[in-house]
């Protein structure tokens, strides 16, 4: 009797065993290891760059620390591992990236939303050293126009006299005018002839902000300019044939296409100048510019949706490439007309270690496809020595297993950041997850693999 | 004292103490020497490679600071021209002196001559309390709420009366610019005027009694007496007090960078944006990834130096000759 009492209790234990198991089974159908954490490892986790991913990668070092509390801080770097995220511009990540605090608790990892040139690559292959490091997409997104036009108001409809809120359209063509300084206040035939049921655009001139550092945001910007305007403005000054730019008009022939993450108020400095029309204002990072056009009327600028939305900025809607029934479509930047932007752009490249000839997802066909969204990158480094202040190995896996949790569950809705009910972030396509996945399995420490389980 | 004590005095176990006193005031003369000049060999050392591209005299007259960059054939095109930067800098400066030092200086006066003892000693605490204000705090206060203020009211009212005449102080009253070198320039003034306060009134303090007597017994007004006698006594020590606050303005950062625009070219009115040395090193520093770039920020460094150099030394030569004017 007590043999049989056993043998079933033994059953009973195993088989609840074995359905926790199951049940425990993760529900994502993308990969289920994940790399080990020594124990005892603490230490901060910090990288710097692109201001234009800064909001996800916050959310996502909120949920993923809140997900792991036994190994991840929020704080106290004394008691685990802390993540951290600075922003300063795509340029300063990558300055930071090679430079002499690279590998050490503070910089551990860099943003840029902008393709690395080849005399980046050069200067990174010889302080890191070649093949050892990766550029790895993390997030994607649009970028807004914004504008501070109070009280635009537009007729309902041709024939009525009934008026609403307005919502600017604009288009590549006319931001090329603008910021080239062709087009210099707001009732610009151009901008009127776009926007014909816009009763009362002020005559007044545009106060034009752009970044002031060397920005990957602008560098998406740019893409989506050089291929917006590539006839009617000659990819708007952004192609190899504009040799400075103390060029003072866009005439000419266009040879490669070459955005540039360049401040415009310097890129245009010399164009402007010759037209007589006012200087760009130039502002740091997203912040600066959402911040600038929510304080200043008649201005316009350009930022990543979230910082648009966290400042309640007026977006413009902007213009498709393809047409629908012979008419072009404007489309306000969002989540589904984003993803069908990359989707849509096909890109002969996949985003995963780009070359210096990829092209942002910029101005792709459709006509829900919004034109200026982009890829934001992380630079992470491959191989590992320790000795002297060079982050220890528990903090490297950290990194590592954060960066593998955000190409799987944090690619879930609920772990990308909105605002105001807009999602603002998208998740990557699961191809390319995979191969950012594969990227990451090559991180060694002290020339051994990482154990992943 | 005669001449017995004082070499009474010099002898015995005092007479190794002056020599070694001498020698160490001497050292630490050395010290601060030696200190400028390795500041000053560094600046131009980090510069270099800057002149391999560009040479000084385009540097200083050019104001299209685009950066080097690739053309098709491979050469390198674009430059650095820092005459936007440098134009800022003396401009908001000019303005900063503009406001700060007849306002500063006839506080002072008030403060010293006029005002009630105790209502002396608060203002002057005030004032002193102002002046310690780091300057990041007044950035923020000038990027929320000043900059707007001052835009609405002081910009209008100068670019709706001089601004009709003059074309680089005039402005679209109906969509006045954003940031400019103007409000910069207001912003540094109001810095700075606490210190040229303190200072000033420290200075005015200390002309001696027995004049103010002298003149007010010779039958002169309060307001002669400050015209003919303190001021004049008082105007080296008030341009000392000038030079300081002038010297804080021209390094100040934070504050600019805030309100200026960041437009590195010579703009064409005073109420556009523009760009000072200091706000372009500061914004520029992090993204320096080729020596050209750092050897750019360095030599705009150098810039600075030399116009902080060649202000100081102007206005000794002013105050030397009015000084060498009031004694003969």
């Amino acid at each position: 009797m007590q043999t049989r009492k056993r043998i079933r209790l033994t059953f009973l234990v195993g088989a609840l065993v074995l359905s926790s198991l199951v049940g425990a089974a993760p529900t994502s159908a993308t990969v289920a290891t994940t790399p080990v954490i020594d124990s005892g490892a603490v230490g901060k986790i910090a990288g710097s760059g692109a201001t234009f991913p800064w909001s996800q990668y916050d959310k996502w070092f909120e949920d993923f620390t809140a997900a792991n509390p036994s190994i991840f801080k929020t704080s106290n770097t004394g008691a685990g591992l802390v993540l951290d995220y600075t922003g300063g511009g795509s340029s300063a990540g990558v300055t930071n990236f090679k430079g002499t605090d690279k590998q050490k608790a503070t910089q551990m990892f860099s943003g840029t939303d902008s393709v690395l040139s080849s005399a980046d690559r050069t200067n990174i292959d010889t302080a890191v050293g070649a093949g050892k490091w990766s550029v790895v997409p993390m997030t994607a997104g649009p970028i807004a126009m914004v504008y501070n036009l109070p009280g635009l108001k537009q007729k309902v409809s041709a024939s009525s006299s009934k008026k609403v809120k307005a919502t600017l359209k604009l288009n590549g063509e006319i931001v090329c005018g603008i910021y080239s300084g062709q087009i210099e206040q707001w009732d610009d035939e151009k901008i009127a002839a776009l926007n014909p049921l816009i009763t009362n655009l002020p005559n007044v001139d545009i106060g034009v902000v752009a970044r002031s550092d060397g920005s990957g945001t602008t560098f998406i910007w740019a893409s989506y300019l050089m291929k917006s305007a590539a006839t009617a403005q000659k990819a708007c000054g952004y192609h190899s044939g504009f040799t400075s730019n103390t060029s003072t008009d866009f005439s000419a022939s266009v040879a490669t296409l070459t955005p540039a993450k360049t401040a415009p108020g310097d890129y245009f400095g010399a164009m402007r100048t010759s037209l007589g029309a006012a200087s760009i204002s130039g502002q740091s990072g997203n912040a600066g510019i959402a911040s600038y056009v929510d304080a200043n009327s008649n201005t316009v600028g350009y930022v990543e949706l979230a910082f648009a939305k966290a400042n309640g900025l007026s977006i413009a809607s902007m213009e498709t490439k393809s047409k629908s029934g012979g008419k072009f479509k404007y489309l306000q930047p969002s989540l589904a007309t984003a993803a069908a932007a990359i989707t849509a752009a096909a890109a002969t490249e996949d985003p995963v270690n780009p070359s210096t000839s990829f092209v942002q997802p910029v101005f792709a066909s459709g006509t829900n496809s919004y034109p200026i969204v982009g890829y934001s990158w992380l630079i992470i480094y491959l191989d590992w020595h320790s000795g002297g202040s060079i982050a220890s190995k528990g903090q490297v896996q950290g990194l590592t297993r954060f960066l593998n949790w955000a190409m799987t569950t944090g690619q879930l809705s609920s772990h990308l950041y909105s605002e105001g009910g807009a999602q603002c972030y998208l998740p990557l396509p699961s191809t390319v997850r995979a191969l950012v996945i594969t990227e990451l399995k090559k991180v060694k420490y002290d020339d051994t693999l990482l154990v992943w389980n | 004292m005669t001449q017995n004590e004082g070499t009474r005095l010099g002898q015995g176990r005092l007479s190794l103490a002056d020599p070694i006193f001498r020698l160490l005031l001497g050292a630490a003369v050395i010290l601060a020497g030696l200190l400028l000049a390795t500041l000053i060999v560094s600046l131009i050392g980090y510069s270099m490679p800057l002149w391999t591209v560009e040479n000084p005299l385009h540097f200083i007259t050019s104001d299209v600071w685009s950066g080097l960059s690739q053309a098709p054939d491979g050469s390198t095109v674009g430059g650095f021209g820092a005459a936007g930067m440098i134009f800022g800098t003396v401009v908001t400066s000019i303005i900063a002196i503009l406001f700060a030092a007849p306002v500063g200086i006839f506080a002072a006066v008030y403060l010293v001559e006029f005002a009630p003892k105790r209502l002396a000693t608060l203002l002057t605490f005030l004032v002193e309390l102002i002046a310690a204000i780091p300057s990041v705090v007044i950035g923020l206060w000038a990027v929320g709420d000043l900059s707007l203020r001052l835009r609405d009211s002081v910009e209008w009212w100068v670019a709706s009366s001089i601004g009709k005449i003059i074309p680089w102080l005039s402005e679209d009253p109906a969509a006045p610019a954003a940031s400019s070198v103007f409000r910069a320039g207001l912003v540094l003034g109001m810095m700075i005027l606490p210190m040229v306060v303190a200072v000033s009134r420290e200075v005015i303090r200390s002309v001696p009694q027995s004049l103010r007597e002298g003149y007010v017994g010779m039958g002169a007004t309060r307001w002669e007496t400050i015209r003919h006698v303190i001021l004049p006594t008082a105007k080296v020590g008030i341009a000392g007090a000038v030079l300081l606050a002038l010297g804080r303005a021209i390094g100040e950062t934070i504050a600019v960078t805030m309100v200026i625009g960041n437009a590195s070219r010579i703009p064409g009115s005073l109420f556009q944006s523009g760009q000072t040395i200091a706000s372009k090193i500061a914004g520029s520093i992090a993204e320096t990834g080729t020596p050209e770039e750092l050897g750019s920020l360095a030599a705009l460094g150098l810039a600075l130096f030399l116009i902080t150099l060649g202000l100081s030394l102007a206005v000794r030569f002013i105050t030397r000759r009015s000084v060498v004017g009031a004694n003969s």
